[in-house]
């Protein structure tokens, strides 16, 4: 019964948030609305890997941002691309869906690597490690210019998967005047979204999924029968930073260039803001979250203009932050296991 | 020589700063027996516990289980060769049904691997369902069954102490370390528990008790061992401890003070 309560409201939100959409933008809403499905789709993912992480197992990641920038890195390389100040030109490369899977396996053996030494010890433990290695990776990515093109970035990549784009889709975003490559972009994002859920789905249900429950309640009572909970914590990080690579993956193929400067903290911050919007521990609460969160990202300057007549564009940018702070609030507030979650398995239960 | 016993320790050695915890020189626990731990608070017997369990490593010492020695090896290790224990401030996990608090306990460790939970081929489906089984079996034995679907949290401390002894239970251990069974438990309940702890041990399981109840353990336990400031400093059966001289001054101090 409060399920079915639960989904009404997370319906009557999405409702009100597109409804709120249409009615601000006169012109263009269709090139809106396919740019923050996509973005919301791709923080989606992302923040699905940080609640198999947080959610299921209890784990505090705050460097997801170096796991998705792990993945994008090792994919599109392995791709054709250019590169770095002079736009070298590397015209060999893996076929995408190889590179897509090495770039996840990639993304796996970071975590395996953050893990190793930190999640025998207590969790905070690793939430210092992740957030300090996101930034060692970001400014080593930054610094190996000859192989990561640095602050230049790395170009001239995305044909690897518009080539793949069928013509029904190049159809409907010229009849609904969207960006063709975007539209293909998120149709897929959202396509992985359900792939990944229906197989989150199946372990969660497991007993596999039931052993990460037990470590997230007690890893003492865990070993003291008989399991290896260290071993569990592993395997988690790696599935849920294995997601975060194919997220990031994503990213770079909706910017249409890789930049050092998209694997920033704040990236791993909004994706908990979406996670804990959308409700942790349940399955589809972080895509639900970042829908929101997108919505009030690229849909508040509008309503800020109401309050603040004569602000300029970047003051309304920081409004759109006072937003998500407030709904974040509220959230803690009036239904702290956010949208989706289950009350019963309430895990910011701050006391 | 050590074979025919089933847990044994040498020199076992635990302080902390200048503290020494624990200091027992030799200590043997044969089959089938409920052996009782005693001795004032801070005596050294929790950290006893954690130290045979590796719950914590032992500065010196050496631990032996079945024969084998165990000194080196990690708790989740020591606990698949049939030692499980209990805690003193009961751990269930509170946020899982009673129902799976037993699974997973139950579950084999190829049952959870994350490539078996993907497959969900017949062979799982078969083992979870004879695990339920087993599940529903004990939670009968433990009066536990009308709880079977509730979040664990929703039980009162002295069903979450049966949990935790189910939760042990289902794992058919060889030895049952069990820390303050009847802590904070009524006493209705207290002797339901300790029904329970005699019956297993006819049925086989050997039980090491840590228990401030001295009257549930004079009446429970075939023998006694008494720790005051880390060392032993009695063990006999019940009688002869009731009447033992150094017993009666680590509790009570000593007569002619």
């Amino acid at each position: 019964m409060r399920d079915y309560k639960k989904y009404l409201i997370a319906f009557g939100l999405l409702v009100i948030s597109f409804g709120y959409i249409l009615m601000s933008n006169e012109t263009g809403v269709a090139r809106i609305f396919v740019n923050l499905l996509t973005f919301a789709g791709i923080y989606g993912l992302a923040a699905i890997g940080i609640n198999v992480h947080f959610g299921w197992t209890g784990l505090l990641n705050f460097g997801h941002a170096a796991f998705m920038g792990i993945g994008a890195y090792t994919t599109i390389l392995l791709i054709p691309h250019a590169l770095g100040r002079e736009g070298v030109v590397i015209e060999n490369g893996l076929p995408l869906p190889i590179a897509v899977i090495i770039g996840m396996i990639a993304a796996a053996l970071l975590g395996l690597l953050l893990g190793l030494p930190t999640l025998r010890l207590r969790g905070d433990y690793l939430a210092i490690v992740t957030i300090a290695a996101a930034e060692i990776f970001r400014l080593l990515i930054r610094d190996f210019e000859d192989i990561t093109g640095g602050v230049y970035g790395v170009i001239q990549f995305s044909d690897a998967l518009q080539d793949l784009r069928p013509n029904f889709i190049t159809n409907l975003a010229t009849n609904i005047e969207v960006s063709s490559s975007q539209l293909w972009v998120g149709v897929i994002t959202w396509i992985l979204i359900l792939i990944t859920l229906l197989f989150l789905n199946r372990l969660q249900n497991s007993p596999w999924g039931r052993a990460l429950r037990a470590v997230r309640e007690d890893e003492d009572a865990v070993r003291a029968l008989g399991k290896n909970a260290v071993w569990l914590k592993l395997q988690s990080f790696m599935l849920g930073a294995s997601i975060g690579g194919l997220s990031g993956i994503l990213l770079a193929f909706n910017y249409g260039t890789l930049q050092v400067s998209t694997f920033v903290p704040v990236l791993t911050f909004y994706l908990w803001a979406a996670l804990i919007l959308g409700g942790v521990g349940s399955l589809a609460g972080p895509a639900l979250g970042a829908v929101i969160f997108w919505v009030i990202i690229s849909g508040t300057d509008s309503l800020a203009e109401v309050f603040f007549e004569n602000a300029n564009g970047q003051q309304l940018a920081g409004v759109r932050f006072v937003f998500v702070g407030l709904l974040i609030m509220f959230t803690m507030i009036f239904t702290p296991s956010g949208i989706l979650g289950k009350k019963e398995e309430l895990l910011l239960d701050i006391k | 020589m050590i074979s025919n016993k089933l847990l044994t320790v040498n020199s076992l050695k635990k302080s902390f700063g200048g503290l020494q915890a624990v200091n027992v020189d030799s200590l043997e626990f044969s089959k089938n027996e409920i052996t009782s731990l005693i001795g004032p608070n801070g005596a050294g017997k929790t950290t006893f516990f954690d130290l045979v369990t590796k719950f914590q490593n032992p500065d010196e010492g050496q631990i032996y289980f079945g024969g084998k020695e165990v000194t080196s090896l990690q708790s989740y290790k020591l606990a698949r060769l049939g030692m499980t224990r209990t805690f003193q401030l009961t751990r269930v996990f509170e946020k899982m049904s009673v129902l799976e608090n037993m699974q997973f306990s139950g579950s084999s460790v190829k049952n959870e691997s994350i490539s078996m939970s993907l497959l969900k081929n017949k062979s799982l489906v078969n083992y979870e369902k004879n695990l339920e089984d087993e599940v529903d079996r004990i939670l009968e034995l433990l009066n536990l069954t009308h709880m079977k679907h509730s979040y664990a949290r929703e039980l009162s401390g002295g069903q979450k102490k049966l949990l935790e002894l189910g939760r042990a239970l289902i794992r058919n251990p060889k030895l049952l370390l069990l820390d303050e069974p009847l802590a904070g438990v009524n006493p209705k309940l207290a002797e339901e528990i300790l029904d329970i702890i005699k019956k297993l041990s006819t049925d086989g399981i050997n039980i090491i008790m840590v228990e401030h109840n001295i009257n549930a353990v004079m009446k429970i336990s075939e023998r006694v061992v008494v720790m005051a400031e880390g060392k032993i400093i009695a063990d006999g059966d019940p009688e002869d401890i009731r009447k033992d001289k150094n017993v009666i001054e680590a509790y009570l101090g000593k007569a002619d003070e």
